[in-house]
């Protein structure tokens, strides 16, 4: 009896709060959100949860007069933390009385995932109110955007209703059903975090500096087709360990799906190659060859997206 | 200094003494409740070092956390752990009737094994259902078990810096910096 319940409950989950919800201009209320995460101080514990894994993490944010500062310090699984400094990003991944630090280019955390304005996203997904509930203490309204096309998928986010600060975003997959979530369990928002706290915390170890895998890459590699919304947002080269060339790595997003191709010589893979589509859960992966090059791409998109992109990919003369 | 630890049972009563309770083994402490080796006096004064403590309380409420995570509760779970728990607690246990018993025995399993499969299988192709069915049709299944491992976590890591979420989606590897010391 109580199983039916409870099942009863989750299929009406939906439904509850959608009515008699008075209207706020969403458009309004996205940007105000998407601001919210950059502009606030807070501090909380995050966690992410997908079908197979859970991830724990602290997140502390802070706006002062040298500027933004973030760190996200792994609770669960292999200890690591990012330390952001406006756009200086660094990893620090601690071993015995050692500690890695390793520059990235960029670094995107929860709950700073939406683009700055977000307005554009209203062309891409429907908008709707799914009414108020409480998130880590916090009252919060939730919405639900859902995409207009195939070439994405829906998601639900949860604002704190005083702050506007996100504090939970879940991401549906092709059936609508939650593929993944970010949620703050516990989070103090206004405050600002003591500045000690952005300290590395790995005083005690030797620091060793890994090179930066990341270089500027050439623009010779351009995307003839495109789904609605979806544009460029970097280019670059990574070095992977035990490879002679480096691999190309262009990011396309439509402010909140990512897809990611990874571009790099034939000559430098073995005799087996792969190719094909797969999924695993939101993830999709499409690798395929083109010309002297193996073409990889991923992201959290249907795998119509990622074959479009890959496929209308071309180089276009050396520079 | 008397430290306790989350694999150290407290069977006597009185191991629990006042340094027990000192700031720093305060969180083992909690550890040790939440595992049930705590009991009588140590319990009880542990409870009055949390009233006032509120990283105390912080520490119960992330140990459980962390212990849902090492169960591997999904997704909806924290979605409705709360709604459950009020149900669960409201409904009273029915000892008699034996077939409804039978009906949601045989029923859970199958949702649960229906879920698994839904969620864990390298799931048949999201296919969207337009024009773009052709072009994922075309597509022949890719073996992951055919890509390099090594490869592929690289890609995902370098994907996370734009886009955040599990570290490794498509197996269970660590994330990892090739340590190549530059000074």
């Amino acid at each position: 009896m109580k199983l039916w319940l409870v099942w009863a409950v989750f299929v009406s989950l939906p439904a509850w709060g959608a009515a008699g919800e008075p209207s706020i201009n969403l458009d309004a209320w996205l940007n105000q959100v998407a601001q919210a995460a950059q502009h606030l101080n807070y501090d909380g514990i995050v966690v992410y949860q997908n079908s197979d894994d859970v991830e724990i993490s602290h997140i502390a944010h802070r706006i002062d007069h040298a500027g933004e500062l973030i760190r996200q310090d792994a609770l669960s699984g292999s200890p690591h933390s990012f330390m952001r400094l406006n756009e200086g990003v660094y990893c620090y991944i601690p071993e015995g009385n050692q500690v890695k630090i390793e520059r990235h280019q960029h670094h995107r955390f929860f709950p700073e995932i939406l683009p700055i304005p977000a307005t554009p996203l209203a062309a891409l997904y429907v908008m709707k109110v799914l009414g108020h509930s409480e998130v880590a203490e916090h009252d919060s309204i939730g919405v639900s955007l859902a995409p207009r096309d195939a070439y994405r998928y829906g998601y639900l986010l949860w604002a704190d209703s005083q702050s506007n600060l996100l504090l939970k975003l879940i991401k549906l997959d092709a059936h609508q059903q939650p593929a993944e979530q970010f949620a703050f369990t516990q989070v103090n928002i206004g405050a600002a975090p003591n500045r000690e706290q952005f300290q590395s915390g790995f005083a005690d170890k030797k620091p060793i500096i890994v090179p930066s895998r990341e270089s500027p890459a050439a623009d010779n590699w351009h995307v003839g087709a495109l789904p609605p919304g979806f544009h460029k947002i970097t280019q670059t080269q990574l070095a992977l360990p035990d490879k002679p060339q480096n691999v190309v790595h262009l990011v396309y997003t439509d402010g909140l799906a990512t897809v990611s191709l990874f571009i790099e010589p034939l000559a430098q893979l073995g005799a087996h190659l792969p190719r094909g589509l797969s999924s695993h859960g939101m993830m999709s992966l499409y690798a395929h060859p083109l010309g002297a090059y193996q073409v990889t791409a991923l992201g959290e998109v249907p795998p119509a997206t990622l074959i479009m992109i890959a496929d209308s990919l071309n180089l276009t003369g050396s520079k | 200094m008397h430290t306790i630890t989350a694999h150290q049972p407290m069977l006597n009563d009185e191991a629990a003494t006042g340094d027990a309770l000192a700031g720093k083994t305060l969180s083992a402490t909690v550890s040790a409740a939440m595992d049930g080796e705590l009991y009588g006096s140590a319990l009880n004064q542990l409870i009055r070092a949390c009233k006032p403590d509120s990283r105390a309380e912080d520490d119960w409420r992330s140990y459980h956390i962390i212990g849902d995570a090492l169960r591997q509760t999904s997704v909806r779970s924290t979605e409705l752990s709360e709604r459950i728990r009020l149900l669960v607690a409201d409904e009273p246990t029915v000892l008699a009737p034996q077939r409804k018993r039978s009906i949601s025995k045989f029923i859970m399993p199958v949702a649960a094994s229906v879920a698994a499969i839904c969620l864990v299988s390298w799931s048949a192709l999201n296919i969207p259902s337009s024009s773009t069915h052709t072009a994922v049709m075309a597509a022949m299944p890719l073996q992951i078990a055919k890509l390099d491992p090594a490869r592929l976590n690289n890609f995902i890591a370098a994907h996370r810096d734009f886009s955040p979420g599990a570290s490794s989606p498509f197996m269970d590897a660590d994330y990892q910096v090739p340590a190549r010391p530059a000074r």
